[in-house]
């Protein structure tokens, strides 16, 4: 979702799961196994750091606000326009694309 | 133990290793396909207090098994609780008073997670949506640092220094009192790392940098052994110049947390 070229992907899903609190060796370990994104890792792993400082409290889920009410809709509208683009039309005349599993 | 109520994840790395879901997610998936539709939607949209209130984990999981089973009310349903979610929990992790333009920010963090789930239903091939039934939580803040990441750093050069800040102090800053960096106990130390992160991503982007590479990350500033990372190489900049950098932002920082402003 965040990068399209799939060993980016995975070397920072690597990072992600070596978190959440990251030091050097993990990073440097996750840039032996990817050495073409080291720097990319490297800057990834600072803002996830960061990020990482707040614990919980900077995770918190909150009540809804009004604005977020909004903001949730038009990213479903987002989410249908997407698909629809995607798939030539709307999804609803048409059977899923994948099969159930 | 893996439950046959559970398809294993598709995602499979560079190295042709599956990606696997830990074992309380693939039991909290396994439980709530268990209930009746309508819990299971009430539970998806419960307050975030609620102790039923399925881990966001479970309800991507079921989010994609609506679409792959052609059950679009259900989909539309959990996609809507999932996005409300989210949506509120950006009020307070994309702050008014570091981007101006916070909204949009925040629209276009969520818009663009609701268009992966689009990507994923019309048959990702790099099946990227597998990630956020293993961690959500770290997933959708990588998510939201790609969007913030552009946008803070090109803001991050309008913040002044603030005064006394001296560009010639060679202090060695390891012989500084590392009080910033204390670990006060539980809550209070949570509270600290908010502001502390707060106060790290108002520093300038190359005392930044070093603060976090060094003090949080822990790397060595130099070393003898040329095949080490360290701060001075990632930053392209000598040793002696690192240590001014880190002697200021520390500074910074402990005026700043002293003080209790939040910048």
């Amino acid at each position: 979702m965040s990068t399209d070229d799939p060993t980016l992907q995975d070397a920072l899903d690597a990072l992600t799961l070596a978190g959440p609190h990251l030091d050097a060796e993990a990073v440097e370990a996750v840039v032996r196994r990817f050495p073409e994104h080291a720097r990319r890792i490297r800057e990834e792993a600072m803002d996830l750091a960061v990020l990482a400082l707040g614990g919980k409290a900077s995770m918190a889920p909150t009540t809804p606000s009004a604005a977020a009410e909004t903001r949730a809709e038009t990213a479903l509208a987002a989410f249908h326009r997407r698909l629809d683009a995607l798939t030539e039309g709307p999804k609803d005349r048409r059977p899923p694309l994948r099969a159930s599993r | 133990m893996v439950s046959p109520l559970v398809p294993p994840l598709e995602k499979v790395t560079a190295g042709g290793q599956r990606y696997r879901r830990p074992a309380d997610i693939e039991s909290a998936i396994a439980a709530a396909l268990e209930l009746d539709p309508a819990i299971r939607l009430a539970r998806a949209s419960a307050d975030p207090a609620a102790t039923e209130r399925l881990a966001s984990e479970v309800v991507v999981h079921l989010i994609r098994r609506a679409y792959r089973q052609g059950d679009l009310e259900t989909h539309g349903a959990l996609l809507g609780a999932l996005l409300r979610r989210c949506s509120a929990a950006l009020d307070h992790s994309v702050r008014g008073d570091r981007f101006p333009d916070a909204e949009e920010i925040r629209s276009e963090i969520l818009s663009r997670f609701a268009e992966g789930f689009a990507v994923d239903a019309a048959g990702d091939p790099q099946h990227r949506l597998d990630f956020f039934e293993i961690r959500f939580n770290a997933a959708f803040a990588r998510l939201r640092l790609d969007v913030t990441r552009s946008e803070a750093r090109r803001r991050r050069h309008l913040v002044p220094l603030p005064e006394g800040a001296s560009a010639q102090n060679d202090d060695d800053p390891r012989s500084l009192p590392p009080k910033v960096f204390s670990r006060p106990a539980n809550q209070e130390k949570q509270l600290r790392g908010v502001e502390l992160r707060r106060a790290i991503d108002a520093l300038p982007p190359d005392e930044r940098d070093v603060i976090i590479l060094s003090r949080i990350l822990g790397y060595p500033i130099e070393s003898d052994d040329p095949s080490k990372m360290t701060v001075a190489k990632h930053c392209g900049v000598s040793p002696r110049t690192v240590r001014n950098r880190l002697t200021r932002a520390l500074a910074k920082l402990a005026r700043t947390l002293d003080t209790g402003d939040s910048p």
